[in-house]
């Protein structure tokens, strides 16, 4: 019988089928909506891991809304005198007072002080010129909007929203994102400087400062992973770990962290929360002086 | 004749062997991958509203032979709404997110959320408690790719508490 096909034919033929079922796919794309559900997984984490976290900072904008929420208002004679900008002649000075500013700001703009909002605005954009950020401001369309629409709060919030988000980039193409720390964190002690002796009208807004207490560890970390040596920011760092400390001995924190009681059973006495109201107040001098 | 056609037959198979196998062979991760940060963030801040731009974290995800974590912590405050999303689009492979309440030195810390980023559509969350999360990317084995990146932007909806006399 004749053979319809030789061995070295089938040889190629066979050859061929293995290797065509051996090539890859494209991976099947799904168009399933993205259900977000909360559920408990299981997740192997046995695998190599790296010792990299990275720090998220939240608004200043929003911790300044929390507290005008809480209850806080304005009272003048607080915040640093935009009249200051002059004397910040260092490079440390004039970052550091870029963050108080920016608190400062928020604070006028969410107690509708509008003129003192300009007036802030202003000392911002002086602080930005004199760091090298002139661009976050573009060529002062941003202010116009500000003054236009200074009676609207929300625009207006939406302006300082907008300004955030710039600074944010700016950074970022630079790649100083680490300098986003030292803007946060004086600013931060800036809000706490105003929330600890501003009016509390409602009296919530102690548990919001001791709220804020337990994110100091968190920016300690990130202003410490800031990797620019022209900066002088030693005392900075020196008043915000003696902040953290006191706050961290004191007995009821140490329950708080041994997960004991709630935060909103966090409670701090008179004397605990004067000693805490000093230290910020003393540091926050230490800054605005320049 | 015959001696001809059988030469030709084979000739006909080889050539169809070798335009098979090395036809749709694609290297799974082998291609140069552009991570623009500016764009994707961009998108992911479209993707906020109503809620308030609050800060972003641009990850840079380089492939190793080994699977890897990387962990971003994200301070929330009480009572407050927030949204989170996840632009993983110019990453070539799926990179696993988990967002947990607690960090990685609590043993078998189980995640409030996991899900894969994908190439073709933005991942959104919003976290039904707020207090400290810890978002972790599972970054599989792979290899020859640069400059793929992962961009998260975080949003809070701005609220005003009308005061009462």
């Amino acid at each position: 019988m004749k053979k319809l096909i030789s061995p070295i034919q089938l040889s190629l033929l066979l050859a061929t089928v293995v290797l065509m079922s051996a090539c890859t796919e494209e991976p099947k794309k799904t168009d399933d909506n993205e259900e977000v559900k909360e559920e408990q997984v299981v997740v192997n984490d046995d695998f190599e891991e790296v010792d990299d976290v990275a720090i998220m900072l939240p608004s200043p904008i929003q911790i300044a809304n929390i507290f005008s929420n809480a209850g806080l208002r304005y009272q003048d004679g607080l915040v640093n005198p935009p009249s200051n900008v002059d004397k910040y002649n260092t490079k440390t000075a004039k970052y550091l007072n870029f963050g108080v500013y920016s608190a400062d700001l928020a604070y006028a703009v969410l107690n509708d002080k509008q003129q003192a909002a300009i007036e802030q605005l202003n000392a911002v954009k002086t602080m930005s010129d004199a760091i090298g950020m002139s661009s976050i401001f573009g060529t002062g369309e941003l202010i116009k909007s500000f003054e236009k629409n200074i009676s609207n709060q929300d625009t207006v919030l939406y302006i300082l929203t907008e300004i955030k988000q710039r600074t944010d980039a700016y950074l970022e193409e630079n790649a100083e994102e680490s300098k986003d720390a030292i803007f946060f964190s004086a600013a931060w002690v800036e809000g706490m400087y105003l929330g600890a002796n501003s009016i509390d009208k409602k009296g919530n807004v102690t548990p919001r400062l001791i709220e804020q207490m337990t994110i100091l560890k968190t920016i300690i970390r990130a202003i410490n992973a800031q990797n620019d040596p022209t900066l002088d920011i030693t005392f900075l760092i020196d008043g915000l770990k003696e902040i953290n400390q006191y706050f961290n001995d004191i007995a009821e924190v140490q329950k708080y962290n041994r997960g004991e009681i709630e935060l909103e059973d966090l409670v701090l006495n008179p004397e605990e929360l004067d000693q805490l109201k000093r230290q910020i107040t003393d540091l926050r001098t230490q800054i605005i002086s320049g | 004749m015959i001696q001809m056609k059988k030469l030709i037959t084979n000739f006909i198979l080889l050539v169809a062997t070798v335009v098979f196998t090395t036809s749709g062979i694609a290297p799974t991760y082998s291609d140069k991958v552009e991570c623009n940060s500016k764009a994707l963030k961009k998108e992911g801040i479209t993707e906020l509203s109503p809620y308030y731009y609050s800060s972003a974290k641009v990850t840079d995800v380089r492939y190793r032979d080994t699977a890897y974590n990387s962990e971003i912590v994200v301070p929330l405050f009480k009572g407050e709404e927030y949204r989170m999303i996840f632009n993983g689009k110019s990453l070539p492979a799926g990179i696993e997110i988990n967002i947990y309440d607690v960090d990685k030195s609590h043993e078998n810390r189980k995640p409030l959320y996991s899900t894969t980023s994908s190439t073709n559509k933005l991942i959104v969350y919003e976290p039904k408690r707020s207090k400290r999360h810890y978002i972790s990317y599972r970054i599989p084995a792979g290899k020859n790719i640069e400059d793929a990146c992962m961009v998260f932007v975080l949003g809070y909806k701005l609220t005003f508490v009308k005061e009462v006399d």
